[in-house]
């Protein structure tokens, strides 16, 4: 039995656009377990984004609960949420989302400067991330002189760097050449491997292929939950999962 | 024994020698001041002593009347001024007596309407307070003529709401007639009787004081003396002054002999008897001179000792030569008195002159309280001192100024009051000019009367000193750089040099009719006609503005009952304040009413003249639409004022 | 020229928050500086207006009947080509005893003046309340507007005057203003009844007093005129001049008024500080837009007239909010200064500083708007397009890196510090803004301590350090007083006692110049025992020397080693000048001098006025009392903390001017760092998102952007304390020269300007904190989807 990492209940997200309310997560139950690479996928609107979101705190729910761990997240204030935020959830953004006028060493130090203060063995820390990112050489640049996928690349490092339980990551290549893509998916790959909890949305079938759990969303609702054995291939999978796919209006 | 024999003998030794003593100290007395008055210019004065409850010596010196030969005696009754305190302290005590009054109740408790502007503080206000001259009500001198002096009293008392009180009540010592105007009015209002009356009645009768009075009406007969004005190196005689009647408890107008008031003294002495009677009870007697309050007494400069003077109702005490001396000066301008007792050994002097003793020339005449206090002396056996003897040397003796006689012209002339003086100065006219002597002088008038008479002994071109047989003081000319001189300033009053050439544009007036005949003077280009009992005036100029008179027998008809009269059936919008004076022996009224006719105000000015010796009365009327009255109107009335007289 | 207005409707509808902003933030500028400028003319202007439009006497002069005939007088006046109009000699008369109310003297000794009529000419009233008809009723009082203030006497009120009989009672029907004693700050002022109800006061007899008015055609000839009627008539009477009015009325509004223009050119440019950043943050914000404007082949100057446009619309609808503001707080302080110091202000034109502020504010908006967006041209459309802001600079290695900041440096102190540093042009705006604030304070802090300390810097101002004043009642014991003189000295508990005396000393006629009466003080012993203090050369010591006030030196155009005639004791007398003056209590005219140079003219003059300085611990009051109670009514005692009301009241009138300019830019510190803090939040949202997504609270967030504001407002307060403190003493000089201070006794107090810093903090944290509340609430998944 997989441990519980995150669990959504009844959860209900609705925007209001004048006056008309447009459920965008409606009554959602949904697991995640601690090691899993989850992958969640849906078309445009399902509304894949908003739920991870919501399951990282970034988004208050409309309806239902959602618990990190034994954490009742939908009781909380913004700043508990934040303050468990730093622990549980590092987030990866599709347009990477660095502070522009800091460094990437700075970018990547300050979620770490949040939680602890040993400044020195934290610089360290964020060294060794960015030299497994292979950025280091980019340290005391800025976002805006250096490429996209240097850019997600900064933005994983710092993702991870106060060592959450979950990375949550929104379309990390999607403004990303397949170069770059791969780098970054190989990192999410390394990590997971090296247990950590990934949570992504993607709508790249190679890119979902990386992960060993694929919930499909539609309305706002899971449709389907599909896993795959560790051991399979890509190709494996990827065959796997288009054809899970190809029944799924796609 | 043989110890008591030797005291007999001693006892009879200094009985015989105080005997023999007798003859020989009034006899000193008698020389001293005989002495005394070949010094002092004035005229005369009387003396009474009591010793042991009765009058051991009385005496005039001198003459009644400069001019004249009838000499001083103790029985002549004069103005004694402030003495007529003592009169009104008792007044209140006897009534303290018969607990109708509690000298530590606020007066509004016996009047309760009275107040001053701040009410707070005339709240406060005590009888005592008003009895020791603590009530922060400073002397005004404040006049409210009437022909009926007894009205004038409860007016003015009444007036006192005008009066801002800026210090808080009780603190500290400040002369103030207006106290004993409360408290003379307060016995008025508790007796029932006029404040005359009462101390006639209750103090003057019982303690037989059968020449003082402070009723204007009796002064005829008891033969009253007026006293004299200082000149300069005589007195003048003075005429009968206007009658201050809102100030008869305070002493305005008490006039009494030495020997009258050496009854009264030997009551205070005698513990309250009189005449083997209970006059006033002993512990009035000691609250009357118990201080209240103190204050700097006569420094050493001034011939005294520094020691403060003590504060008791009416009475002060000072400490003379290690001697408490209970003492109580009075001065009226024209006559002066002072009484001094000594309690301890049952003696008192009192002391009345007709002249202003008080405002001798001190570098120059020995000063009252010396000479009193060497009475007492003589009285006692002892040598005379120099107590109260000027120390100064006289500042003008030195002055070798001389004004050049080039410069003499412009300060010549006539000078009249500003309109902002003190009220004891409102009547006061001044005239300066090259006297007899040669040299500047100056004399004031108060209508016709003569109130002083100077040389002026200038130390420089600006000031002078007023030399006479009085004290000099200085007066400040106000020159201006052009050589002009806009004025002068006297005893802190301020005089305008009048332009005789405004002067010279009003003319006499003579108005007939039947017998009487009123003098005037209005502006060279008036319009008058007289038709039978009236007299009209228009002005040039001036439309509809019409100025009538009418003249009539004096009667009793009050200005208010005048004015409804005159009024009747008219719509009278507003007056303005009943305003009176003493015009020339006579009173002067004047009121402003406002009257609606036909939808417009018109202005009626109503003067009354009443001459009480020519037994006449003149109504003036200036009457105008409102709006038109201005300075042309004002100097009409002004001079017209000034000039009104019956003949 | 369509496209341009769709885009600029478009920015302003898309911005409707940020368009608020700038709207309310131009309204408020143009609030203040409305109101400052407003306030600023109102003080400058009204004595002039008010004289012309009352047709007021440039000469009034009052004279006795009994001296002068008034048609002589006349006469001679309507002869003069100069003269304009002749008044009418109207009955006066001052009273000295203060009119009662609600049992209370109120103020002032009154002038009684018998008012001819509002139809005539000359001298007309000035009806701010009631006085219906020609000239009051009889029975009836104009009073002027400073007694409805100062006493709160009003519309239908009793007063009560002290007259012989009692107290008379006049109604007031009529609260006025006369354009010679408009602010009240004479004594005896005038308060006018009917024609002819004089009489129904004072007995007609004793009113022998006229006053009469001359108008000119010019007022700077008036002494001219003077000099000659001087020359050619022989005048016993006062006359009071034109310009002595004008130097009454200026005594408060000189000084008010300068200040006020200042503040306001200073409220202009906080404004235009704000405008400019606003402007500024508008580009950034749009860079994006920018870029893709110009990729689409929008010229630069297209994009500048985008700016123009939208800046003027905002312009044009806030100005007038503001000038409605304005009007309203215009109005409301001109009540309070009324009330404080009897002012008058019913007729500045609103219109001047309405049209000024409008026009100030379009021009300004214009020029700045236009010069900010030119930086606009300089956008290169890719970089635009594809970083959606302009190229970063790099912090690696400068001193505000994050790993230069000390290892202990909190992250917010970081953030806070770097945004301050990625904007430096608005930082330095912000601080130039927060300079003048700390300016004002610094100046409002240490003016009012300076006025509040006067009675302990007494000798600066030109007053004496007494601390009782004792008169000789009465003239009669001269004497006497030597011995008094020796009590008081010989009493342990005092320190000095100095005699003392006025003495109403002339002036000769000069050329062009009447003979003036000219005031002098005069001491019988060492003026420094009063601590009296000179600007220039020393206390006179001889007869043949004396001092003048610094005003009266600039007249007479004389200065130390200079002699001067006066006219005394009836004689020209030449001095020689060893000192120079201020002395607030008298504008710093007249002179002092030691008792020995009137002995010299008069053996026998003397003083009569003590001033007892006694020891620090000495309670005053209460050996008044003790005197009192020794010497009764033989002296009269006044403690100095009894007097000086009427000053009082002048700086009390100058004091709340300055709390309310200080409260002003109080206001102005808050609306800029509001701004400004609006701003960063805006040019940083996409961050601020990135940040709270990372983990950063919204209380470190406001941390940071607290930090940022207050990083600026300690770098403004550490220049701009030192800085004021050098400019402040030599400005407040030139302000009140005119009225006699010149030298402004400034009393420096570093507690007090030390507690500006606080104040300072305090209100920037405040407007940062609520600036960044809600903003903060916004969600950073929102943000983050921009």
């Amino acid at each position: 039995m997989q441990e519980t990492i995150i669990q959504a209940k009844d959860l209900k997200k609705s925007y209001f656009t004048g006056k008309t309310e447009v459920p965008v997560i409606n009554t959602l139950n949904l697991s995640l377990y601690k090691g899993d690479f989850t992958v969640i996928m849906g078309s445009s609107g399902s509304g894949k984004s908003t739920l991870l979101y919501l399951l990282s705190g970034l988004e208050n729910p409309s309806g239902g609960e959602i618990w990190l761990e034994d954490k009742p997240v939908h009781t909380m204030d913004e700043k508990l949420i934040t303050l468990l935020r730093r622990e549980y959830i590092g987030f990866v953004f599709q347009d990477f989302n660095l502070v522009p006028n800091l460094t990437f060493l700075e970018n990547i130090l300050i979620p770490a400067y949040l939680v602890k203060n040993d400044r020195k063995a934290l610089k360290e820390k964020a060294i060794a991330l960015m030299k497994k990112v292979e950025i280091l050489e980019l340290a005391d640049r800025l976002p805006s002189e250096v490429s996209g996928g240097q850019q997600q690349r900064c933005s994983m490092a710092r993702a991870v760097i106060n060592n959450p339980r979950v990375v949550m990551a929104d379309e990390p290549t999607g403004n990303l050449n397949s170069n770059s893509s791969n780098a970054v998916l190989n990192i999410l790959t390394d990590l997971n491997e090296e247990g950590q909890t990934i949570v992504m949305v993607t709508h790249d079938i190679k890119s979902a292929c990386r992960a060993n759990r694929i919930i499909f969303l539609k309305d706002g609702q899971i449709e389907d939950d599909l896993r795959f054995e560790r051991k399979e291939s890509i190709d494996d999978k990827e065959d796997k999962l288009l054809k899970w796919l190809a029944e799924k209006d796609w | 024994m043989k110890n008591i024999l030797l005291l007999l003998f001693y006892f009879c030794l200094l009985n015989l020698s105080t005997l023999l003593g007798q003859n020989t100290k009034f006899q000193k007395i008698d020389k001293y001041l005989k002495a005394y008055q070949a010094k002092i210019p004035i005229p005369g004065f009387s003396i009474a002593i009591v010793e042991d409850n009765k009058i051991v010596f009385s005496k005039g010196y001198g003459v009644q009347k400069q001019g004249t030969n009838t000499p001083m005696s103790p029985s002549n009754s004069l103005g004694i001024g402030s003495l007529g305190r003592g009169f009104t302290t008792v007044g209140i005590m006897q009534l303290v007596e018969k607990g109708k009054i509690d000298l530590d109740s606020p007066v509004t408790k016996y009047l309760p309407w009275f107040k001053t502007a701040n009410k707070n503080f005339s709240d406060a206000i005590t009888v005592r307070m008003c009895l020791s001259n603590t009530s922060a009500i400073p002397a005004q001198f404040e006049a409210v003529p009437s022909l009926n002096p007894d009205e004038s009293l409860a007016k003015f008392v009444r007036s006192m709401e005008g009066y801002y009180v800026k210090r808080k009540p009780g603190l500290a010592y400040e002369f103030s007639d207006e106290g004993y105007s409360i408290c003379g009015l307060i016995i008025s209002e508790l007796s029932g009787m006029t404040y005359a009356d009462y101390i006639e009645k209750n103090i003057f009768a019982p303690l037989n004081m059968t020449k003082t009075t402070t009723k204007p009406s009796r002064f005829e007969e008891l033969n009253v003396l007026y006293g004299h004005e200082m000149a300069l190196s005589n007195c003048v005689p003075a005429n009968k002054s206007a009658i201050n009647g809102n100030f008869f408890p305070a002493g305005s107008e008490m006039k009494s002999s030495v020997n009258d008031f050496a009854n009264f003294t030997a009551m205070l002495l005698n513990n309250g008897q009189f005449n083997g009677q209970q006059f006033l009870q002993s512990k009035s007697i000691e609250e009357i001179f118990k201080s209240n309050i103190s204050f700097q007494g006569l420094g050493t400069m001034l011939g005294g000792n520094g020691i403060d003077i003590q504060c008791g109702l009416g009475w002060l005490e000072m400490i003379i030569e290690e001697r408490p001396i209970f003492i109580q000066v009075g001065n009226t301008g024209t006559t002066a008195a002072i009484a001094g007792l000594s309690r301890e050994r049952n003696q008192g002097v009192i002391l009345i002159f007709n002249g202003d003793v008080n405002r001798l020339d001190r570098y120059v005449y020995p000063t009252l309280e010396n000479t009193a206090n060497n009475v007492i002396h003589i009285l006692n056996g002892e040598a005379t001192t120099d107590f109260a003897v000027m120390r100064f040397d006289d500042p003008y003796e030195d002055e070798d100024y001389v004004l050049p006689k080039a410069k003499w012209e412009k300060y010549l002339g006539k000078y009249h009051p500003s309109g902002q003086e003190s009220p004891f100065f409102k009547d006061i006219n001044i005239e300066v000019f090259v006297g007899e002597s040669g040299q500047i002088e100056l004399k004031a008038f108060n209508e016709n009367n003569l109130k002083g008479h100077y040389i002026l002994l200038f130390t420089n071109e600006s000031r002078a000193a007023l030399r006479n047989i009085s004290h000099p003081r200085e007066i400040l000319f106000k020159l201006f750089p052009n050589g002009s001189i806009g004025g002068l300033f006297m005893f802190g009053t301020e005089f305008k040099k009048r332009d005789e050439s405004i002067e010279a544009k009003f003319k006499s007036v003579t108005f007939n009719q039947d017998e009487s005949k009123l003098i005037f003077s209005l502006p060279e280009n008036k319009k008058a006609t007289v038709g039978g009992k009236n007299f009209k005036a228009t002005f040039p100029n001036q439309e509809a503005v019409e100025l009538n008179i009418s003249l009539v027998e004096l009667n009793n008809q009050s200005f208010e009952q005048l004015i409804n009269q005159r009024f009747d059936g008219k719509s009278i919008a507003t007056k303005g304040n009943l305003l009176a004076k003493n015009l020339r022996g006579g009173i002067w009224q004047e009121q402003t009413v406002f009257t609606k006719e036909a939808g417009s105000l018109k202005q009626h000015l109503v003067m009354r003249y009443q001459d009480p010796v020519k037994h006449k009365q003149a109504v003036i009327e200036l009457t105008n639409p409102y709006g038109k009255f201005n300075s042309e109107l004002q100097e009409i009335v002004m001079y017209f004022q000034r000039t009104v007289k019956f003949e | 020229m369509k496209s341009i207005l769709l885009i600029t409707r478009a920015n302003i509808k898309r911005r409707k928050i940020q368009t608020f902003l700038v709207g309310m933030c131009i309204a408020l500028a143009a609030m203040m500086f409305s109101t400052l400028m407003g306030i600023g003319l109102g003080m400058n202007q009204p004595f002039e207006n008010l004289y012309n439009r009352l047709n007021a006497s440039h000469i009034w002069m009052n004279f006795d009947v009994n001296e002068h005939d008034p048609k002589d007088i006349i006469a001679w006046f309507e002869q003069q080509p100069e003269v304009v109009s002749v008044g009418t000699p109207n009955l006066t008369r001052t009273h000295w005893k203060k009119p009662i109310f609600k049992g209370k003297e109120i103020i002032n000794h009154v002038e009684f003046r018998e008012h001819p009529g509002n139809s005539r000419n000359q001298d007309k009233l000035h009806i701010l309340e009631g006085g219906a008809g020609e000239y009051p009723n009889p029975g009836e009082i104009w009073i002027p507007n400073n007694w409805k203030s100062k006493s709160k006497v009003n519309l239908g009120d009793t007063l009560n005057i002290p007259m012989q009989s009692g107290l008379f009672p006049l109604i007031v029907s009529g609260i006025v203003i006369n354009a010679q004693n408009s602010n009240g700050l004479s004594n005896p002022v005038p308060a006018w009844v009917g024609p002819g109800t004089l009489p129904m006061l004072f007995p007609i007899g004793e009113l022998s007093e006229v006053s009469l008015g001359i108008r000119l055609n010019d007022a700077e000839i008036t002494e001219e005129v003077w000099a000659r009627f001087h020359k050619e008539y022989v005048f016993r009477g006062r006359g009071t001049l034109y310009g002595l009015y004008k130097k009454i009325f200026q005594i408060v509004y000189q000084i008010m008024g300068g200040l006020l223009l200042v503040f306001a050119l200073f409220g202009i440019i906080v404004t235009m500080i704000i405008t400019s950043s606003v402007v500024n943050s508008a580009i950034k914000t749009d860079y994006k837009m920018i870029g893709m404007l110009k990729a689409q082949g929008f010229t630069n100057r297209n994009i500048i007239t985008v700016y123009l446009i939208q800046f003027f619309i905002i312009t044009c609808i806030a100005v007038p909010v503001g000038l409605g503001g304005g009007y309203f707080t215009t109005q409301l302080v001109f009540k309070d200064l009324i009330a404080a110091i009897g002012a008058v202000n019913f007729d500045i034109s609103w219109l001047v500083p309405a049209i000024a502020t409008f026009f100030a504010f379009i021009i300004g908006v214009l020029l700045i708007t236009y010069r900010t967006a030119s930086q606009a041209g300089k956008i290169q459309p890719v970089t635009a397009i594809r970083f959606g802001g302009p190229p970063q600079r790099s912090f690696a290695g400068s001193k505000f890196s994050l790993f230069t900041l000390g290892p202990n440096s909190k992250l917010p102190i970081f953030l806070g510090l770097r945004m301050l540093m990625s904007n430096k042009k608005r930082a330095f705006l912000l601080f130039i803004g927060l300079l003048f604030v700390v300016f004002v304070q610094v100046l409002y802090t240490n003016v009012d301590n300076s006025v509040l300390n006067l009675d302990d810097n007494r000798p600066s101002w030109g007053f004496t350090n007494t601390d009782l004043f004792i008169d000789s009642a009465s003239p009669l014991e001269e004497n006497e007083e030597d011995i008094f003189r020796d009590y008081l000295t010989d009493d342990d508990r005092v320190k000095e006692v100095v005699k003392m005396g006025v003495y109403i000393a002339n002036l000769p006629a000069q050329e062009g110049k009447a003979p003036q009466t000219f005031v002098g003080f005069i001491y019988d012993d060492e003026l420094e025992k009063l601590d009296l203090v000179n600007l220039e050369g020393r206390h006179p010591v001889f007869e043949t020397e004396v001092s003048i006030g610094i005003n009266s030196a600039k007249e007479l155009n004389k200065t130390i080693g200079d002699s001067i005639g006066i006219f005394m004791e009836g004689q020209l007398v030449n001095f020689s000048i060893t000192g120079i003056y201020q002395n607030l209590s008298n504008l710093s005219e007249g002179f002092k001098m030691r008792i020995e140079g009137v002995r010299e003219l008069n053996p026998l003059y003397e003083l009569n006025r003590y001033n007892v300085i006694l020891h620090e611990e000495e309670d005053p009051i209460a050996y008044k009392e003790e005197l009192l109670e020794k010497y009764g009514s033989t002296y009269k005692v006044r403690a100095d903390s009894e007097s000086q009301g009427q000053l009082k009241d002048i700086i009390g009138g100058i004091k709340s001017v300055f709390l309310l300019v200080s409260f002003l830019f109080l206001g102005v510190l808050f609306l800029t760092v509001f701004n400004d803090t609006v701003l960063s939040i805006r040019e940083n949202q996409k961050n601020m998102g990135i940040l709270k997504a990372v983990g950063l609270t919204p209380l470190q967030l406001q941390f940071s952007l607290i930090l940022k504001a207050v990083f600026t407002a300690i770098l403004a307060i550490i220049v701009g304390v030192p800085l004021s403190l050098q400019i402040i003493p030599s400005a407040m000089d030139t302000l009140t020269s005119e009225v006699g201070l010149a030298e402004f006794p400034y009393v420096f107090d570093l507690n007090k300007t030390l507690l500006v810093i606080p104040l300072i903090m305090v209100i920037t944290i405040g407007s940062v904190w609520i600036a960044s509340r809600r903003l903060l609430k916004i969600r950073p998944r929102i943000l983050v989807r921009e």
